[in-house]
């Protein structure tokens, strides 16, 4: 937990809102859909009143992983074949991958490499949730895109002391986070777990990006942590994504016992993150460049 | 300048002066890049896991370093390189300490070295093993292969 007297975290929390806010339409469909009696038209019309989202959203309702047989042509088809919760995830996805794609380079992190790490991850915890049944896979996708978005805010907005935290953990003998908590009092998943509560997200994502590094510190129902963990770690070894860092991570026993993973099933993973990597279309159709 | 990028499981050659050859973001990952200095023809193959035995298809053979290093090798040849002349180093192979369930690092440089050995080759160089993320490139020009790690110095291999 951050020590309520952090003076730097408040000033971050604070300027949160402004810093990565969340467009009025998803903050209606985020609302509309609390409400399990909220009439699917009402959905189909806040989304078709902006153009560019509902595009977006239509793509995504359109990949390969729902695996339509026919075109979802217009939103109000794709509310009813999808519901409303995943066409929550899709907006709430669609905004994730704008936010990343207009990161800006600093001293440690690089858009580019930014964006990679988090898609890999993104498809990792996918698999991960598929592979387990998990019932709500793209929530655990979303929570994958977002799990470093701490780390775009601290960039950008607490550069120096940013750069204490990189030249302690290029020290070694520690890993990121842990120099974060060093340097900050807090880690990158602290501040993405602030975005996804101003932003009205589940419990379960502001859980699960708050303890990505430390899974044991989050609630004993969150299953989902655990999937976005290892993501991050088998992505993180791959290389994907992984810019100026290093792979030196902690792995959690936890994690590897609740997902029941062996060595095996890592390599397989690992191919599997290849395989979806080659065929995913989300990348090329969201990214501007 | 042109930089040409090597990404996850693909090989590329040139013998273009103007030419770097680069793979990004080695963590267990292993960068082979070759270099004949008669010819100038250089290449990079970046393999990402040791066996094809776990991949029953034989769909993606330059993911893996028993079935990728022969491929490279053979294409090498083929656009004229020259095994007598040539230099061959290895970057990457990075592992995570904690847990011997991700040493998939160890295991690849293990594997790309005993692929190797298979046809009487064997590295002159290397910058593998740890915990960084690494980048190597190849400059076609002058046949200097280099070696970064975030925050270090670069080390010519």
């Amino acid at each position: 937990m951050v020590d309520k007297d952090n003076l730097l975290y408040s000033r971050i929390v604070n300027k949160i809102t402004e810093l990565m806010p969340l467009p009025e339409t998803i903050q209606k469909v985020v609302s509309l859909t609390r409400n399990p009696d909220t009439p699917l038209k009402k959905i189909s019309d806040v989304l078709e009143s902006d153009e560019a989202m509902a595009s977006k959203v239509l793509k995504l309702a359109n990949s390969s992983f729902y695996g339509f047989s026919k075109q979802v042509k217009t939103i109000s088809h794709a509310v009813v074949c999808l519901g409303f919760n995943t066409i929550k995830q899709m907006s709430l996805t669609a905004h994730s991958f704008s936010v990343l794609d207009n990161t800006l380079d600093g001293y440690y992190l690089d858009k580019g490499a930014m964006f990679q790490h988090s898609f890999g991850t993104a498809l990792a915890s996918r698999l991960l949730a598929t592979r387990m049944f998990y019932p709500n896979a793209e929530e655990v996708y979303l929570m994958g895109l977002l799990h470093d978005v701490g780390k775009v805010i601290l960039n950008q907005y607490a550069e120096a002391e940013f750069k204490k935290v990189i030249e302690l953990y290029n020290q070694g003998g520690r890993a990121f986070h842990e120099a974060e908590r060093e340097i900050l009092g807090f880690d990158h998943g602290e501040i993405g777990a602030a975005v996804c509560q101003k932003w009205n997200l589940s419990d379960d994502i502001v859980d699960t990006i708050r303890n990505h590094h430390s899974p044991e510190e989050a609630l004993d129902t969150n299953l989902s942590v655990h999937m976005v963990h290892i993501a991050n770690i088998i992505v993180t070894i791959m290389g994907i994504g992984i810019g100026a860092g290093g792979v030196d991570q902690k792995i959690s026993e936890k994690s590897l016992t609740s997902l029941r993973l062996k060595e095996e099933d890592i390599s397989m993973l690992m191919m599997s993150i290849m395989d979806e990597l080659e065929n995913d279309e989300t990348l090329t159709s969201f990214r501007n460049k | 300048m042109t930089e040409i990028k090597v990404k996850l499981a693909e090989m590329r050659f040139s013998n273009k002066s103007d030419d770097t050859l680069i793979a990004h973001g080695l963590g267990a990952c292993i960068a082979l890049a070759i270099f004949d200095r008669t010819t100038s023809l250089g290449g990079i193959i970046h393999i990402v896991m040791p066996s094809s035995d776990i991949q029953s298809r034989s769909d993606h053979p330059i993911r893996f370093a028993d079935t990728g290093i022969p491929l490279f090798l053979k294409e090498f040849m083929q656009q004229g390189g020259n095994f007598a002349a040539c230099k061959i180093v290895i970057a990457g192979g990075a592992s995570m300490p904690s847990n011997s369930m991700f040493n998939i690092g160890d295991q690849n440089v293990a594997a790309v070295k005993k692929a190797l050995s298979r046809f009487n080759l064997s590295v002159s160089a290397e910058d593998v093993g740890g915990n960084n993320g690494r980048t190597l490139n190849v400059s076609i020009k002058n046949g200097v292969i280099v070696s970064k790690v975030f925050g270090c110095p670069e080390r010519v291999l």
